[in-house]
């Protein structure tokens, strides 16, 4: 009801109650005075009956004026206790907001923390395989994903390849190269367009691949695209097949600040991998060179050491065949003038021999301490062997008791070489053979030549001791003998005066069984 | 008596030399280069000269080349103790009938003889 109204008719009630008391009143007073006539009605009783209805108006007047002042004063009140009520709402809207605010700043506070604990960890190394594994540790640790991927591109081959996994099998991993041409793939299609999205579905043929087909749930799956300012890098996959948490637009924030840091992560560790490579490829040149020039320059002092020595055994090997060619004269002379039955004979003899042999010594130190100088002559390599068996049938095969067969091949044409020297490569050779077969119960020897493709072929097969398999590699050694009158030199200057020749020569042997050494030759020219 | 010139600066062996072949030839034997030189520019020629490369007034060569100069026709056998020699062979041959290496098998050195000038 409207509250004016009854005010108003309040108030009216009042007046009227004013008025009346007011008038009884002045009638009560002036009655007596102009002597007003009383009616019937003017009895004692009447007028205390108006007295009393008097005060009742006057009390009821005066309640209602203290019961209007104290409703206004509870209206007043009513309105202040709304106004705290609102002034209460507002705050806790407030106290709400800040708490939500505050929750905010909370979790920015805990991203922020994560992702520079991340780049922390990347950055304690530069190695790429080790940023790659902690950027997806990470990822998975802070972003509460249950695996990982990340994939290289490959610019060159315009693909992407699988470089490391984080809870997927290795075996599995090798398999999930993606070809930038498959256009049916959704992960390529959104490496392509270079936006990170939470994947709905995936293509039928990536549903069959490993590690896609065991995404049974959708948006489950997140790809970021990486890249720097100016280059792809690659691709990161991560997942929630797992735990089966949906993932959600914060999921792909979060993600995607990830992604600038490990772009660039990536692309520094690129770098760095890069500069090692570079790095120690050089070095590896470095060393390579280094190399070269100390067996250069080893070679050089070996060249010079050599010089120096064939120029000392030129001067040695002149001043001892001087003196020692008087010897041998003198010892000739007295040879030819003492008697056959002379007991000295056999000193005259020694004398000669040693001689000889002493000769031998410095012959062989002057060979080896030189180039061989070849005075080549077109020959027939079969008649050359013949020569020296002949000669050798009435020296040393009588003296070691030794059995010579031979096996010529008479389609060797004439060879250009050194008769001399390849005289003497071969007695040599035959000599040692029957040398080692000293004692043995069957002492064969066998020379056979043989022409293979465009080259000559010698064998000398002797049924000897053999060579123990640890000295195989010596025997063309310098100074290595096993003789004990020997210098050690004849198979080095035997080997050196075949290599002279462009040939070369090798040894197989049995221990025990025999030994045969091959000399190749190659037939230069041909003879027609 | 043919005669032989020997130019050897191993007095020994040069002694030898004269006492092996002295009975069927005439042997004259000089130490130097320039001796021998001088011997050849006076005296009758010799119809072989025996010639040690190294000496130690003048070198083979240059002496051979001196002798043959003066007496062109006259056969020379070199004799050294450098078994090189067989290399440089090649390039002397033109004006050198043979060679012996040291140490000189005698017997070697007079087949080499006889069969330049004979007995």
């Amino acid at each position: 009801m409207n509250l004016d109204v009854i005010a108003n008719i309040k108030k009216t009630k009042t007046w009227l109650l004013i008025i009346l008391s007011v008038l009884i009143a002045g009638y009560i007073k002036f009655k007596s005075i102009y002597s007003i006539p009383v009616p019937l009605w003017s009895t004692k009783a009447f007028i205390l009956f108006l007295e009393i209805l008097i005060v009742i108006f006057v009390v009821d007047t005066i309640v209602i004026i203290a019961f209007s002042y104290i409703r206004k004063n509870v209206l007043y009140l009513k309105h202040k206790a709304e106004e705290a009520e609102e002034l209460i709402n507002e705050t806790r809207f407030l106290s709400e907001k800040l708490e939500k605010q505050t929750k905010f700043l909370k979790d920015k506070l805990n991203e922020i923390t994560t992702l520079n604990k991340i780049i922390y960890e990347i950055n304690q190394t530069f190695e790429l395989e080790r940023v790659l594994k902690i950027i997806l540790e990470s990822i998975c640790s802070y972003l509460k994903y249950d695996r990982a991927i990340i994939f290289l591109f490959d610019k060159e081959n315009d693909r992407l390849i699988p470089s490391i996994g984080y809870n997927i099998e290795k075996s599995e991993l090798k398999q999930l190269t993606l070809s930038l041409s498959d256009k049916e793939s959704v992960v390529v299609k959104n490496f392509v367009k270079n936006v990170p999205v939470i994947i709905k579905k995936l293509s039928d043929k990536e549903q069959k691949m490993p590690y896609f087909k065991d995404l049974k749930e959708d948006n489950t799956l997140i790809c970021v695209p990486l890249q720097t300012k100016d280059k792809n890098v690659g691709l990161l996959l991560a997942d929630t097949s797992i735990s089966k948490r949906k993932l959600t637009e914060k999921d792909l924030r979060s993600i995607s600040n990830f992604a600038i840091q490990t772009s660039l992560a990536i692309c520094n560790a690129q770098l760095f991998e890069t500069e090692r490579l570079f790095k120690e490829k050089l070095q590896h040149e470095v060393d390579l060179a280094v190399k070269k020039l100390q067996e250069a320059q080893k070679q050089l002092i070996q060249s010079e050491k050599l010089a120096a020595l064939g120029e000392m055994a030129a001067v040695v090997t002149h001043e001892v065949r001087n003196p020692l060619s008087t010897i041998y004269m003198s010892a000739q002379v007295l040879n030819k003038t003492i008697t056959q039955n002379d007991e000295l004979k056999k000193y005259i003899n020694y004398i000669i021999s040693e001689t000889e042999r002493l000769n031998k010594v410095v012959t062989d130190i002057l060979s080896f301490s030189r180039e061989p100088q070849l005075v080549l002559t077109k020959s027939n390599i079969n008649n050359l062997i013949e020569e020296l068996i002949s000669f050798l049938e009435i020296s040393d095969f009588i003296k070691y008791d030794v059995k010579c067969f031979r096996k010529y091949d008479e389609q060797i044409p004439e060879l250009l070489l050194d008769k001399d020297q390849i005289k003497q490569t071969l007695l040599n050779i035959i000599q040692n053979a029957c040398h080692f077969m000293e004692n043995r119960p069957v002492r064969q020897l066998v020379v056979e030549t043989k022409k293979e493709n465009s080259n000559c072929v010698i064998k000398i097969s002797d049924t000897g001791i053999g060579i123990p398999p640890e000295n195989m590699n010596k025997i063309f050694e310098p100074f290595f003998t096993t003789k004990t009158r020997g210098t050690g030199l004849g198979l080095s200057i035997s080997k050196n005066i075949v290599e002279a020749h462009g040939g070369k020569i090798t040894v197989e042997s049995v221990f025990g069984e025999g030994t045969t050494f091959i000399i190749t030759l190659p037939i230069k020219i041909e003879f027609s | 008596m043919k005669k032989i010139l020997i130019v050897e600066d191993e007095e020994l062996m040069l002694d030898i030399i004269k006492d092996t072949f002295g009975k069927k030839y005439e042997i004259k034997g000089f130490n130097l280069g320039k001796q021998a030189l001088e011997y050849l520019q006076k005296e009758q020629p010799p119809d072989l000269v025996i010639l040690d490369i190294k000496l130690p007034d003048i070198t083979g060569l240059e002496l051979l080349e001196k002798i043959k100069k003066l007496l062109p026709k006259i056969p020379i056998i070199i004799c050294t103790a450098y078994d090189s020699f067989k290399t440089d062979y090649q390039i002397w041959s033109a004006n050198v009938a043979d060679y012996i290496v040291k140490p000189i098998v005698l017997e070697e050195l007079e087949t080499k003889i006889k069969k330049i000038i004979g007995e």
